[in-house]
């Protein structure tokens, strides 16, 4: 015998309840899927009846390995056998969902019995169920129970043992259906005709019950009403994006200072006093690795912000009306709406983003938008533009990296136009249905607990990162290309990583940002951009500046050196040095999950043109922000 | 136009299933059913399902209203998608 039931209506308490210790933990034949196997002894002579409590699902055409065990054991087709009944638990609060899986479990042919759950719960929101009409409605027995309590139990052992005696029998309005592919979504189009004639039962049925009160129209609604519409829904967004990064730049820069100080303070003090021995250890501790971890925890405050303001908009429906709002641009553009989900997790993590593209149905749909993936500012560029917001743009840095989030965008659908335009013209569009979450009040516990996971996964990453690149770094410091100096005794200049990004200085002079320690930072940014900010710490700490008016803390130097590169023009080369992080590749990782999906040659050809895009603008914002 | 069209009708038009309950005259658990078998058909997408990690975290978020919810498929590789739930 089977326990059917939507999931949390009781399934489990009423299984425990009616087998008692008499019960055990299985794998569902052929899968890794647990079932809970269990004995009922109903007394008065019955026979013992062997029950499963079947994972609970809303519908029998399965979308996961649970729910696949719990339609294939409701059809009879697993290994499990057919079942002799089954008892459907239907909950009263939510009757016209636990009677659409009722239904469909009857199309099986399966006998059935109905347990009522939560009467006390929908009584108690004026919307009572009786079990005798509902019986008498659906044509087959049905016992109201409380699993808590045991209450309607020994009535349903007795309806349990009469069915089983009286052999199947139906309910009023559904009829078996022998074709299993139909019933399990194989074929689309009868598929789709059972479910209706489903669904026209459940409300049907429903309206037996309780005819529907007419509902006003709520306040949900009439806020949706005015933020969907485009030319409302867009300038909102952007606005609302805007406050956040402004709100989180002024609330965190006070925490930002203070976990700064205290690395470069305290903890740096007691690192020189704690480190034995030779000096070239103190200097890979305190200047390799204290000054690159350091200065990326100082951003963790602002990221648990951060983070807090967009769990915040997400939990209260804010956040999906705004990829609503996406999507319609993006089709306006004629690109695929579709493509709007994975670039919007992109702006999380391009990592995760590419595995979302899997979601999408065609393969050169993936492509494209995998290829535009990398241009959704991830969070780790987030520090980059921080980083140098804050000493090039003081008192604007919130409008500073609000526009480096609108260029991302305009890279994207830019990108996307001149994709569908060239290499994917064949691609047609598909439709894309979002329903959207309806506003709530927003959870606390599960907004600050976001936030500390995402702060937690954004350190120990950031964290590993930096130390292992940062590691690496420093031997390459260490490594002299010129005679005269010893390993770990050499000038930065005549080091082997030195002297490589000096190399590569002169092909950003254009840029503005033509120097060795930014070429240093992009190259490292590479692994991963949590590090570009690392690297600028490490390189300044180690490079003793040869003009003591340079000399000061990592801010003064970088101004100083951008003023010197870029002719006076700092805050244009600072631009361009944000663009540029915007737009060349996100990180190795990147590489690795798009060579997997997309292979070698996509690839190699989208970080070439990610490189090549990344200079052009990085050189055209600095020629056009020197004028200005 | 059958009523689970009309559903797919009305969330095109940016809708709750509450919405698309009330603009249909039926019950919202219904509404809710049929959004669920659409999904189920990858036709339509539900926000908490998709989302991912731009809007906060969904292993933090990974209860609602008691229920388990799903882990989006955007979380595919995620190291906090390992994470215990809320």
């Amino acid at each position: 015998m089977l326990l059917v039931g939507n999931p949390n209506v009781g399934k489990s308490t009423l299984f425990n309840s009616l087998t008692g210790a008499r019960q055990q933990v299985t794998n569902a034949p052929g899968t890794t899927v647990e079932l809970q196997v269990g004995v009922w002894r109903q007394g008065g002579g019955a026979d013992p009846v062997r029950l499963i409590d079947l994972p609970g699902t809303y519908s029998l055409l399965a979308r996961s390995p649970d729910e696949r065990v719990t339609a294939d054991a409701v059809a009879g087709s697993s290994r499990l056998g057919r079942a002799d009944l089954a008892v459907v638990l239907v909950e009263a609060a939510g009757l016209a969902r636990s009677l659409y899986l009722l239904a469909q479990v009857a199309q099986t042919g399966c006998p059935l019995v109905v347990a009522l759950t939560m009467a006390d719960v929908a009584a108690s929101r004026g919307i009572p169920v009786d079990a005798d009409r509902l019986a008498e409605v659906l044509g087959v027995p049905v016992v109201a129970v409380d699993p808590r309590t045991g209450a309607g139990i020994p009535e349903l052992a007795r309806t349990v043992e009469a069915a089983l005696g009286a052999g199947p029998g139906s309910v009023a309005g559904i009829e078996a259906v022998a074709d299993a592919a139909a019933a399990d979504g194989a074929d689309l189009a009868a598929g789709l005709a059972q479910a209706e004639t489903l669904f026209g039962w459940v409300d049907e049925v429903t309206r037996q019950l309780a005819a529907p009160e007419p509902r006003a129209r709520t306040a949900s609604d009439r806020v949706d009403g005015v933020l969907l519409r485009p030319w409302v829904g867009v300038p909102v967004f952007l606005a609302v994006a805007w406050l956040l990064f402004q709100l989180a730049t002024s609330l965190a820069a006070p925490l930002m200072d203070a976990v700064s100080a205290f690395v470069s303070g305290p903890v740096t003090d007691l690192a020189r006093v704690l480190i034995p021995g030779p000096a070239w250890l103190e200097g890979f501790v305190v200047d390799g690795l204290l000054q690159g971890v350091g200065t990326v925890l100082s951003f963790a405050p602002l990221m648990a912000v951060m983070f807090l303001a967009i769990a915040l908009l997400e939990d209260c429906g804010y956040l999906a009306r705004a990829a609503f709002v996406a999507d319609r641009a993006m089709r306006a553009l004629g690109l695929d709406g579709r493509a709007v989900l994975p670039l919007v997790v992109g702006f999380g993590c391009n990592l995760p983003a590419l595995a979302a593209t899997r979601t999408l149905p065609h393969a050169r749909q993936r492509l494209l938008t995998g290829l535009l993936v990398p241009y959704a500012s991830c969070t780790a560029r987030l520090t980059v533009y921080l980083l140098l917001a804050s000493i090039f743009f003081p008192g604007h840095a919130g409008t500073a990296v609000f526009l480096m989030y609108v260029a991302s965008v305009a890279l994207i659908v830019l990108g996307g136009l001149a994709l569908r335009r060239t290499a994917f013209r064949d691609l047609e569009q598909e439709p894309f249905v979002l329903v959207l979450p309806a506003y709530q009040r927003p959870r606390v516990r599960a907004l600050l607990l976001s936030a500390w996971l995402r702060t937690r996964a954004f350190v120990t990453k950031a964290g590993r990162v930096i130390v292992a690149t940062l590691a690496v770094v420093w031997v390459l410091l260490a490594v002299p290309v010129t005679g005269g100096h010893a390993v770990a005794d050499v000038p930065v200049h005549d080091s082997l990583y030195g002297s490589a990004a000096q190399a590569i200085a002169p092909a950003l002079a254009p840029a503005g940002f033509g120097e060795w320690h930014s070429a240093a930072a992009l190259v490292t940014g590479f692994v991963a951009k949590e590090v570009v900010v690392g690297s600028f710490a490490q390189t300044y700490a180690v490079d003793e500046p040869s003009d003591p008016s340079q000399a000061g803390d990592l801010g003064a130097q970088m101004r100083a050196t951008f003023e010197e590169t870029s002719g006076g023009h700092a805050a244009a080369a600072a631009a361009a040095f944000m663009v540029f992080v915007l737009a060349y590749t996100p990180c190795v990782a990147t590489l690795a999950e798009q060579k997997r999906l997309f292979g070698g040659r996509w690839t190699l050809g989208a970080m070439v043109v990610q490189l090549a895009v990344a200079w052009v603008l990085a050189v055209a914002v600095f020629q056009v922000g020197r004028l200005l | 136009m059958s009523v689970l069209e009309d559903v797919l009708r009305e969330a095109r038009t940016g809708a709750t299933s509450e919405g698309i309950a009330r603009r249909l005259g039926i019950d919202p658990g219904l509404a809710e059913a049929m959004v669920d078998h659409w999904a189920r058909l990858g036709v339509v997408h539900q926000a908490h399902d998709v989302l991912g990690c731009s809007g906060g975290c969904p292993a933090a978020g990974a209860t609602r209203d008691g229920e388990a919810t799903r882990l989006p498929i955007g979380c595919a590789g995620c190291p906090m998608a390992t994470l215990p739930r809320a």
